[in-house]
């Protein structure tokens, strides 16, 4: 009887010593909309983190939409079940910023001890997500910004040899375009971050008061009073004789609408590279989106989501959360990620990697997007827009672009209807935060 | 005659039989009720760290936005034309299936079928097949018929394709309810109609409809409830609320603000305007049309 009881009692111990000594590694929890065909990339960085080092694992959990994700992180949130790291589009920085759950990025890394020089980084990607003092409050993941894709096939039909460089040419590109047999010479997906805000952007206009946001709350619209109306005016009458076809709100529907062959030009997120090469049966090709004549182009705006990190979490786990960062801005992870996804690479140095490899001289479609994010000089105009309740402003903008292109108003009532309207939304915003 | 059970001189007892269907009432209803008045009275921040109380400024802010009164508008449009499409197809469709002989098992299947597709999902099959540009059906429509067929940029167009769509899905419901009332009629009472010489139009409209009377009474009132709810999916996924606000009906706006926006106390005051108007036009149907129906022969 007391041998046995010995014999269970050293089977505890030497099963503890051995628990202790392969000590389970340390949870990190990850939410992340679910992104289609990209989710595998996703593991694959995460297989490839997990299975480096024994100390850490990142626990991936897709949570739907963007919209679904965030609304998941705040039920989490107002629950003390917040995960490690999360995955937020690029319009909700705002809200995460005043959300008071936020350990900025930048602050992480520096307390974990990694020494990161912040200009090897691709400076208008970073800059999006960072205050007006250049701190960066989240890591850049999902991110793209729209480029001008055009079918190569379709251009020698029309006689053209090479992509549209100013509005004004490419009104008279969509002309030839049509008479060489286009029913659809022009459409757009996230009409109003081209239109709009990229308008706006790479000709140094500012979309609102106090740089777009940055320096405050009280920011009001003010893309009512600059020349984004006359582009707005010009797609109107694009749109009016045939040259410019709308096909919905969001991306969804232009990707389809271009890739079935029926549209000659798409302006879309450089990063639909992939689900093109999917499913067009013809050659194209990426350019830089047009500009004004007479204009120096500035950069672009980006978009898409951002890794952020949530406060209320043990140090010994965010030690886990910084590496698991420096782990995916590495060079070798941020190329994978570029060529596997169509996002775009943020550091200077992956950039490199890639362009060493070649591989830019086999799909220049890929490289168009991070020289046009890098033309001019960055602006307080052109570095960001730090506005809230962006789903709700966005709607109400694309309702009244709506309106134009039915002709039901004219470019300057809409944008003022849209002004006037996006205003009303910025101030329950600052409702929202208590002032 | 109807089975009655008396509780009368029990009364306790009929409390405790009933209090763990109030208890899951109370909790799954009651307290988010009561919950969504009281943010009604609040501008809240999504992640709860500030919360004012602000009386009937969110009210204000809706009913002083021409948007809103769009909004209404467009309900009311929508909910009619859901209601009414969707329980006259469900009619027909038991009446014709209620006199077929052969493969009726079939037929029944496949209109009962659409009910069990998830209403974005629906809208997506919408979307492909009425999309202006690569739609199969927009392109038959515009090439075959000459139609200029596009609800992208045509509000009537949108709101057609939102009410067809919305009612599709509710077509089903409406049939199975429909069918069995009809299979319930004895059928003794339409063989002597017809032998008194009543055609099957006549028989239909003095003996089939007021004995389903009760059935499309309570159909009425469903759809309505329906139409009025549960459809902010179909919108989303079709048309989110465009072109231009055409089809931006209330409970979509309730969605978008809330869910979407992260506007909960817009969102919240929105929801309490339809649940009063829901709750009006419920009672307005039961005060009038209840009237006409005959319950019991």
């Amino acid at each position: 009887m007391r041998n046995r009881l010995l014999g269970a009692f050293a089977g505890i111990v030497s099963a503890f010593a051995a628990s202790v000594a392969a000590a389970a590694p340390i949870e990190i929890q990850f939410w992340h909309p679910t992104l289609g065909p990209i989710d595998d990339a996703l593991k694959q960085q995460i297989d490839s983190f997990n299975n480096g080092q024994t100390a850490y694992k990142v626990v991936a959990s897709g949570r739907g939409t963007y919209d679904e994700t965030f609304n998941a992180a705040i039920a989490g949130f107002r629950a003390n079940k917040s995960p490690h790291l999360l995955v937020v589009i690029g319009q909700g920085t705002q809200s995460m910023l005043l959300s008071g759950a936020v350990y900025p990025v930048q602050d992480l890394l520096a307390a974990e001890g990694y020494k990161i020089d912040w200009d090897n980084y691709i400076q208008p990607v970073l800059n999006y997500y960072r205050t007006k003092d250049m701190k960066l409050l989240s890591l850049p993941f999902s991110v793209s910004t729209p480029i001008l894709w055009y079918n190569k096939d379709g251009f020698a039909k029309a006689g053209l040899t090479r992509p549209p460089v100013t509005w004004d040419e490419m009104g008279e590109y969509l002309t030839k375009l049509r008479a060489a047999g286009f029913e659809c010479g022009y459409t757009s997906g996230w009409q109003q971050w081209v239109h709009v805000d990229n308008y706006s952007t790479i000709h140094d206009l500012p979309i609102a008061t106090l740089h777009n946001g940055l320096d405050g709350l009280s920011a009001v619209f003010t893309y009512n009073k600059t020349a984004v109306v006359k582009n707005i005016a010009r797609i109107q009458s694009w749109v009016a004789d045939g040259r410019y076809t709308y096909s919905g709100r969001q991306g969804s529907s232009a990707t389809p609408a271009f890739a079935s062959g029926r549209c000659a030009m798409m302006t879309h997120s450089s990063a639909v590279f992939s689900s093109l090469q999917a499913s067009a049966k013809f050659a194209f090709e990426a350019a830089p989106l047009p500009y004004e004549v007479g204009t120096t182009p500035h950069n672009s705006l980006i978009g898409g989501g951002a890794l952020w990190v949530l406060k209320g979490h043990k140090p010994e786990e965010y030690k886990g959360v910084a590496a698991f960062l420096a782990h995916l801005a590495s060079p070798e992870q941020q190329a994978k990620w570029h060529k596997d996804t169509g996002y775009m690479p943020i550091t200077k140095a992956a950039y490199e990697k890639v362009k060493a490899e070649g591989y830019y001289d086999k799909y220049p479609q890929q490289e168009v997007a991070i020289t046009q994010v890098q033309r001019g000089t960055p602006t307080l105009n052109t570095m960001t827009v730090r506005l809230g309740n962006a789903n709700q402003y966005v709607a109400a903008l694309e309702e009244e672009m709506e309106a134009v292109w039915a002709n039901k108003k004219t470019a300057q009532q809409a944008m003022d209807d849209a002004v006037r309207r996006g205003n009303e939304i910025l101030r329950r915003f600052e409702r929202q935060r208590g002032n | 005659m109807i089975k009655r059970v008396n509780f009368q001189r029990h009364k306790p007892l009929a409390f405790l039989l009933l209090a763990p269907q109030m208890l899951v009432l109370a909790v799954f209803v009651f307290w988010p009720a009561a919950q969504a008045l009281y943010q009604a009275f609040t501008v809240t921040d999504p992640f709860g760290q500030h919360s004012t109380f602000v009386w009937f400024d969110n009210f204000r802010d809706i009913l002083t936005s021409p948007e809103y009164f769009n909004s209404i508008y467009r309900t009311a449009i929508f909910s009619t034309g859901t209601t009414v499409s969707a329980v006259l197809a469900g009619l027909a469709f038991a009446v014709l299936v209620d006199r077929v002989v052969r493969g009726k098992s079939v037929y029944r299947l496949m209109i009962i079928w659409p009910y069990a597709v998830a209403p974005v999902l629906a809208g997506v099959l919408w979307l492909f097949l009425f999309h202006p540009i690569y739609g199969a059906i927009a392109l038959m429509l515009k090439q075959g018929f000459g139609i200029p067929w596009n609800p992208l940029l045509d509000g009537s167009d949108a709101m057609l394709l939102v009410i067809v769509a919305a009612a599709w899905k509710q077509v089903s419901y409406n049939f199975v309810f429909f069918l069995a009332a009809l299979q319930a009629i004895p059928r003794s009472l339409i063989e002597a109609a017809a032998i008194d010489g009543a055609g099957p139009i006549r028989r239909f409209v003095s003996i089939v409809f007021p004995l389903i009377s009760p059935t499309t009474f309570f159909l009425l009132v469903i759809n309505v409830v329906y139409a009025f709810f549960d459809t902010f999916g179909i919108i989303h996924a079709l048309t989110q609320g465009g072109p231009g606000g055409a089809t931006d009906i209330m409970v979509y706006k309730v969605y978008a603000d809330g869910f979407l926006g992260l506007d909960l106390g817009l969102s919240a005051a929105q929801s309490v305007i339809l649940m009063i108007l829901v709750i009006g036009l419920t009672a307005i149907q039961f005060r009038f049309l209840e009237r006409r129906v005959k319950y019991a022969q």
